[in-house]
């Protein structure tokens, strides 16, 4: 019964049951809502769906029993061989009386020149040993007296599959580690906010969020997302985070996925703006005022003739190669806002104004100078966007690595390590050299050839 | 942008005439086993490979990113691959007529890349998920394995569709037969490092190392196919044809994981 669980026909059957249901959760969308499928499929069909799970079939009690299955079949086999392996790996019975070298499958043979002395036989001997061990041959066996010489290389490949079989096993093991003690969760944390981390006894705060697209383009280039970790009230670290290069704390990783804005940003028109003189020499301003004003309309400045005009506000401010304004989008990427300032009925400024570039506005040589506080009123909180962060706990995911590195080696073993064993006789009238490989995988071509050279 | 296209544009169509050419010689020298043509065929090939080379580095030059990311520089950078893994098989075995078998899959592939829809073509910056080493290393291992079982898929269908075995004709079912082991022997561990590095990338950008999207999903059945191929050739009744039509299927498989999953289903890996 053992010898039928770890067999390979039951492998193959295995495998080709793997790769039937691993289509099938491909042809039925996988994790969406109850709604989606009812919708979709109709009630019967869904609580049939559900019941075997076709709605979830990586976790189901099936797929996962296949996959157990499968790791007593790579167990099962990697046990029955092992004593053989074993065998083979300790195996110093090199066949040298009965080995027939010219039923070898590589064999060839080099008639002497009669009366070639001793002497000139060691030396040949010599070379041919010297052209083996220059590819790693191993001389294991050789009888001056008899002229019968054995060689062997790359015995460890043999243990190549053993590694192979069992790195799956461990990748299964590590992958059931994860996923049972570990957690993958999605936290949108507004600008300036702090939220609770998920099955953690800390807090995380957004201290600030950016979002850069390609000029002239709706393609997003980076999201960058400044974190600050809370611990038991104590700031523990604060750091940058961009997709690709997540914040680490305790186990925990933040992970950089999307963002969007908060409602009021989008739907506000109005912005606050602060309102300085400056001295005459230009060297210093006095702020005269806070103020909000909505598009198109007018704010009169108390106590004096100055009137502050929002003529236009585009959140996500875009130049083209003509010189054309606009916004790119409804997101609060880019606010920019075009003021008028009229003292009486003089134009006094006019110019737009950039919330993210408070030094980039045309009119410097004014008496006035404007700053873009914010969108919305000045006392609101948030700048307008949350950013979004995938929340992960992994515990022994290197155990998965560990099982990756183990295949690596493994498959390196199995095909490249080829067990090569070469007999060579040195006769009196001829020269034979034969070689023979597991499963003839490997041929003998540049060695015989290297043979056949010294005698050229 | 239009204007900057032009040069991997032209290198480009000329690589697509060149496979072509060498693939009628190929056919023609295995037709008619005249040492020339053959010799011939392979120069012809070289000629297009290079073209390609300087196609692929100017369209990186004018994307600012590694040249095989959307649909159309996947499939360009693909036949590329089968051309070069082709040729250095041909080196190495020293077998010539294997070239009427397989760059005719490096030209379907170049081919393919040509007719898809001019918006496919256009250059597009890396979204910040794609921004990582790990794209590069990630595409170009999972693509030599992907080269490779194209070799070994050509070489299987030959097999399967010789009807007469002549042990004196150029190509034996037997060689075939084993030429094709090699080319997985080859092809399977670069699709297993390939595997493994989306995977460790997927962990660095969205903090799951596997999460059985379809994508994910499809390479694993691909990779259990060809697991399945290097087992049925142990059991020994099964050698000759059921592993010949593994290795088909599996070819197949590496297909849909490539366009199948993009066109047909919906996931994160939806870029090309």
């Amino acid at each position: 019964m053992f010898k039928k669980l770890g067999s390979i026909k039951f492998t193959i059957v295995l495998l080709i049951l793997l790769v039937a249901s691993s289509i099938l959760g491909t042809l039925v969308p996988q994790g969406g809502t109850d709604n989606q499928y009812r919708e979709k499929y109709g009630e019967n069909l869904y609580s049939f769906m559900k019941n075997i799970q076709l709605i979830d079939v990586y976790h189901s009690y099936w797929y996962t029993a296949l996959l157990a299955i499968f790791c007593a079949n790579l167990i099962a086999c990697s046990t029955l061989n092992l004593k053989p392996l074993i065998n083979i790996l300790k195996n110093k019975n090199y066949m040298i009386d009965s080995i027939e070298l010219n039923k070898l499958p590589s064999y060839i043979e080099i008639p002497l020149k009669s009366k070639t002395d001793k002497a000139k036989l060691n030396d040949i001997s010599q070379q041919i040993k010297d052209i083996f061990t220059r590819s790693f041959y191993k001389l294991k066996y050789s009888d001056d007296d008899k002229g019968i010489y054995y060689y062997e290389k790359g015995k460890i490949g043999r243990i190549g599959p053993l590694i192979t079989h069992a790195s799956i096993v461990v990748i299964l093991l590590g992958g059931m580690l994860v996923s049972r003690l570990g957690f993958n969760d999605y936290i949108d944390i507004p600008v300036g906010q702090t939220v609770d981390v998920p099955h953690a006894n800390f807090q995380i705060r957004a201290d600030d969020f950016k979002a850069e697209f390609y000029p002239n383009s709706q393609t997003p280039k980076e999201f960058t997302s400044k974190l600050t970790i809370i611990d038991n009230g104590v700031e523990k670290i604060t750091k940058s985070i961009e997709v690709n290069n997540p914040l680490k704390y305790r186990g925990i990783s933040f992970y950089q996925s999307s963002y969007g804005a908060v409602d009021n940003a989008t739907s506000s028109d109005s912005i606050s703006l602060e309102l300085s003189k400056k001295s005459p020499d230009k060297t210093s301003s006095e702020v005269i005022g806070t103020y909000e004003i909505s598009v198109g309309h007018d704010v009169q400045v108390p106590n004096t003739q100055l009137t502050l005009k929002l003529a236009k506000y585009f959140p996500d401010f875009v130049i083209d190669d003509s010189g054309n304004k606009s916004s790119r989008s409804n997101n609060p990427n880019n606010p920019a806002a075009l003021i008028e300032l009229y003292d009486g009925k003089d134009l006094k400024y006019k110019s737009w104004i950039f919330k993210d570039y408070p030094d980039f506005h045309a009119q410097k040589e004014s008496e006035y100078s404007l700053n873009f506080v914010s969108i919305g009123s000045s006392e609101g909180t948030s700048p307008g966007y949350y950013t979004d962060l995938q929340v992960t706990k992994s515990p022994f995911l290197s155990v998965v690595w560990i099982g990756f590195l183990l295949m690596v080696t493994g498959m390196f073993l199995s095909f490249y390590m080829q067990y090569k064993r070469i007999w060579v006789k040195i006769g009196k009238d001829k020269i034979e050299v034969g070689g023979s490989s597991y499963k003839n995988r490997a041929g003998f071509d540049k060695e015989l050839a290297r043979v056949n050279a010294l005698f050229k | 942008m239009e204007t900057s296209s032009a040069g991997s544009v032209s290198f480009f169509t000329i690589s697509l005439f060149v496979y072509l050419a060498s693939t009628i010689l190929y056919i023609l020298y295995a037709s008619t086993k005249k040492e020339q043509l053959g010799k011939i065929a392979t120069v012809v090939l070289t000629i297009g490979i290079v073209s390609q080379s300087i196609a692929l580095i100017l369209r990186g030059i004018e994307v600012k990113h590694a040249p095989f990311v959307t649909i159309y520089e996947s499939l360009s950078f693909w036949a590329w691959l089968i051309a070069l893994v082709y040729l250095i098989f041909q080196f190495k075995l020293r077998i010539r007529v294997l070239g009427a078998f397989v760059t005719p899959i490096a030209f379907f592939a170049i081919a393919a890349a040509s007719v898809l829809p001019d918006q496919y073509k256009e250059a597009s910056p890396l979204v910040p998920a794609l921004q990582s080493h790990w794209l590069e290393f990630h595409i170009i291992t999972v693509f030599i394995g992907y080269a490779c079982f194209a070799v070994s898929f050509a070489l299987s269908l030959a097999y399967i569709l010789k009807r007469k075995d002549d042990p004196k004709s150029l190509m034996t079912k037997d060689k075939l037969d084993s030429i094709a082991y090699k080319a997985i022997s080859i092809g399977f561990p670069f699709l297993t490092i390939g595997i493994m590095s989306g995977s460790i990338w997927a962990n660095m950008a969205w903090g799951r190392y596997w999460g059985w999207d379809p994508k994910e999903v499809w390479s694993l059945i691909t990779w259990f196919i060809y697991a399945l191929y290097l087992h049925l050739r142990i059991v020994s009744k099964w050698k000759g044809n059921p592993v010949a039509y593994a290795s088909i299927i599996g070819f197949v498989a590496v297909l849909f994981t490539f366009f199948g999953v993009s066109f047909l289903l919906s996931g994160l890996h939806s870029y090309g």
